[in-house]
């Protein structure tokens, strides 16, 4: 087991050491996401609707566009100094390798996640953000998983590729579709526009998106790092 | 084997005519007029049909997208890349079959109804796949990773057909319920499937030729500029 635990650790601790060393991209992506919120508010009048079940969608989408470009950068840290072909020559790094980057996206999926909450609980004014909090967490991380699942994946495809920041998105939304419909659709609303409960099937539309694609990402991850 | 080839070309296009000139009696002079939508549910024909050979397509590119992946070998590749082009281009004509049907009778060319926009996200799917081949296109990574894109897409349907089910529209449904369709129509149905996956073989096939001789030409480019 220490096979897999100790470089995996390795790994995440790196990783995680880098992103910090490189708080600018990462304040960028924030600001970025927090950008799109701005805009989407500015664009949509609500006029006398309730604010609250626009709240979802729009920390997603904020989330979504901002978190395709950290996605896009995931495998920045390799493509210098022959690290991959490294990695290559390296016994049983495939699953340590590609589980640090995609834990470490599903870390900043939910972190770029919060931060959006809390500009949304002030642009919209939501009186009970504990309460929306403890009924959203579980959608947005499910979403995150799902999200940094196929990201991490198609990150890995673009890498050698100039155009990737154009690419990435074109290939990764298609496929993201479901997850992006499920996690505004796991939402239920009661006729004042506050938030109700979740949708138990969207839900499980949610974690069977998630198992999915992170057992076929994990298993065509080798494939993937022996054709770079 | 290349002589059966040869004929099988040759065949090939007076079969299919004869199939289509076939189906089209049975649509438009076979089959009675539908009694509340009038001469418009004819287009019902050929827009199902079109989606059997669509959905044919997608599967064909997601079982040999696996085989590549699994095997390496260039011929996979081909089949896969050509189930996915074909399956695309009857996908293109159910999404513009659909809204010539839907506007005389829900008097919009387009909802968001969740069969629609089904049809859509794979259409789109498909479209992210070619594009992708066409990014990596002279580049050996680039078969493995539409490969990759494919068995995503395909394992991407069922779920976007589950958000379908969870998600209800108004899309009369096909499949999955006891039909009260007269004989004559059923009949008309099934000889129009016949055709069309027919045709969708027709143009696989072809399509499966072309994307060798390609790769033959480019394995000769490649041997003439290491000489």
């Amino acid at each position: 087991m220490s096979l897999f635990w100790r470089p995996f650790m390795l790994l995440l601790k790196k990783d995680l050491l880098l992103l910090k060393r490189r708080s600018a991209s990462v304040v960028s992506v924030i600001f970025f996401s927090l950008l799109i919120i701005i805009i989407f508010q500015i664009g949509i009048d609500l006029g006398e609707m309730s604010p609250i079940p626009f709240a979802a969608p729009f920390i997603w989408l904020g989330s979504l566009f901002g978190g395709m470009l950290r996605m896009s950068r995931t495998f920045e840290s390799e493509t210098r100094g022959h690290v991959l072909e490294g990695y290559r020559l390296t016994k049983g790094i495939v699953l340590p390798l590609y589980l640090s980057k995609l834990v470490l996206n599903v870390f900043f999926m939910v972190l770029l996640q919060f931060l959006m909450f809390v500009v949304v609980v002030a642009l919209f004014n939501i009186q009970s953000p504990l309460f929306y909090l403890k009924m959203a967490w579980l959608p947005f991380v499910l979403g995150a998983m799902g999200f940094s699942a196929v990201g991490t994946t198609f990150s890995g495809m673009v890498l050698g590729d100039s155009s990737k920041d154009l690419l990435l998105p074109v290939i990764a939304y298609p496929i993201l579709s479901p997850l992006l419909i499920g996690v505004i659709k796991s939402f239920e609303y009661a006729a004042s526009g506050d938030v109700l409960s979740l949708n138990p099937a969207w839900i499980s539309l949610l974690i069977a998106f998630d198992l999915i694609y992170i057992s076929v990402s994990i298993l065509v991850f080798n494939i993937l790092l022996e054709s770079q | 084997m290349k002589k059966i080839s040869s004929k099988f070309f040759l065949i090939m296009p007076l079969v299919v005519a004869l199939l289509l000139t076939i189906a089209f009696y049975m649509i438009f002079i076979f089959a009675p007029e539908e009694s509340t939508q009038g001469a418009v549910q004819r287009i019902f024909y050929f827009h199902v049909s079109c989606a059997f050979a669509m959905y044919c397509g997608f599967g064909l590119a997601g079982i040999y997208s696996v085989l590549f992946l699994l095997k390496r070998q260039p011929h996979f590749d081909h089949y896969s890349h050509a189930g996915a082009s074909v399956g695309f281009l009857f996908c293109s004509m159910v999404l513009a079959s659909g809204p010539i049907w839907a506007k005389p009778i829900w008097g919009t060319w387009w909802t968001w109804d969740p069969r629609l926009t089904t049809t859509l996200l794979i259409w789109l799917i498909f479209f992210a796949c070619l594009l992708l081949r066409r990014f990596f296109e002279r580049d050996p990574r680039g078969p493995v990773y539409a490969a990759v894109l494919t068995l995503f897409g395909v394992l991407d349907i069922p779920l976007i057909a589950l958000s379908v089910k969870l998600w209800r529209g108004v899309h009369p449904a096909v499949l999955g319920k006891k039909s009260n369709m007269p004989l004559e129509m059923k009949l008309t149905l099934l000889a129009t499937n016949v055709t069309v996956l027919v045709l969708f073989f027709a143009i696989f096939w072809i399509r499966v030729r072309l994307l060798k001789l390609e790769h033959k030409s480019e394995m000769l480019r490649f041997e003439h500029q290491e000489n």
